[in-house]
């Protein structure tokens, strides 16, 4: 149980038909200047991103995803991130049915300067709190940013870099 | 000029905070600090509009119409954040 290995390996990253973060670059500062591809999350309203993961090497322990992001603007205060799983279990999940996603959520306040990233980590606990999901299956990993929650307090977007998970 | 309603507020207010994040402004304000300032900005001009009116001569008064007595003062104070943002309101700034 925990194996600690990067068990969530991620297929495909889509955006929802609405209510997507817009998918922009943000320059280095080196010589030629690096092109960092970002998702960048409205501070107005709660937008969505959507991983298709497949998980790989599980041992039946819990889940902690990382949130690498950066601050567009901001150097203070704190935004809402939240993550939920839907198991896309065999001969059982339709797709093509409603699902109701039921979000870990946390509240990290913005690095010290804009172009620097936090790494806040999102935990599930083994069962029903990642949706069942489990070994060789398919999920969708859907991520947010609960702008609109009295939490997120921070001005400006937030800026998603990627996401990692690890089996704790 | 009338004070902006609630839903024009918002409306500024989430602009401005896209317009920060594009540009990369450092703006160290929360979001409800931002608003207040936004309200706070908004109820100065509705006091002190007449003030600004009464500035300009007797015969810009009379020539320009409201929206272009503030387009006026948008411009200037445009071009006191920068060249290029003026460029942006009004276009081409020789």
């Amino acid at each position: 149980m925990g194996s600690g290995q990067p068990v969530v390996q991620i297929l495909e990253v889509m955006p929802p038909a609405t209510l997507q973060p817009e998918l922009t670059v943000r320059a280095g500062g080196s010589t030629p200047a690096e092109r960092f591809r970002i998702w960048a999350f409205d501070a107005a309203a709660i937008e969505y991103l959507d991983y298709l993961c497949k998980l790989e090497g599980y041992d039946g322990g819990g889940l902690t995803f990382t949130l690498p992001w950066s601050a567009a603007s901001a150097t203070v205060n704190e935004t809402r991130w939240g993550i939920a799983i839907r198991r896309i279990e065999d001969d059982a999940e339709d797709m093509d049915a409603s699902h109701t996603y039921d979000y870990n959520d946390v509240d990290d306040t913005a690095p010290s300067a804009s172009g620097e990233l936090s790494y806040p980590t999102v935990t599930f606990t083994h069962g029903v709190d990642m949706d069942s999901w489990a070994e060789g299956e398919l999920a969708i990993v859907r991520l947010r940013r609960n702008a609109t929650h009295a939490n997120d307090d921070m001005s400006g977007d937030a800026e998603l870099w990627g996401l990692l998970g690890l089996e704790t | 000029m009338a004070v902006l309603n609630e839903s024009e507020r918002q409306q500024v207010h989430r602009g401005l905070m896209r317009f920060w994040s594009k540009s990369h402004d450092v703006i160290s304000l929360s979001k409800s600090e931002l608003r207040t300032a936004i309200d706070d900005t908004d109820d100065w001009i509705d006091t002190n509009q007449a003030s600004y009116v009464a500035a300009l001569s007797a015969a810009t008064q009379a020539a320009l119409s409201p929206a272009q007595k503030t387009l006026l003062f948008c411009a200037v104070a445009a071009m006191r954040v920068s060249t290029n943002f003026a460029k942006r309101l009004v276009g081409e700034v020789d």
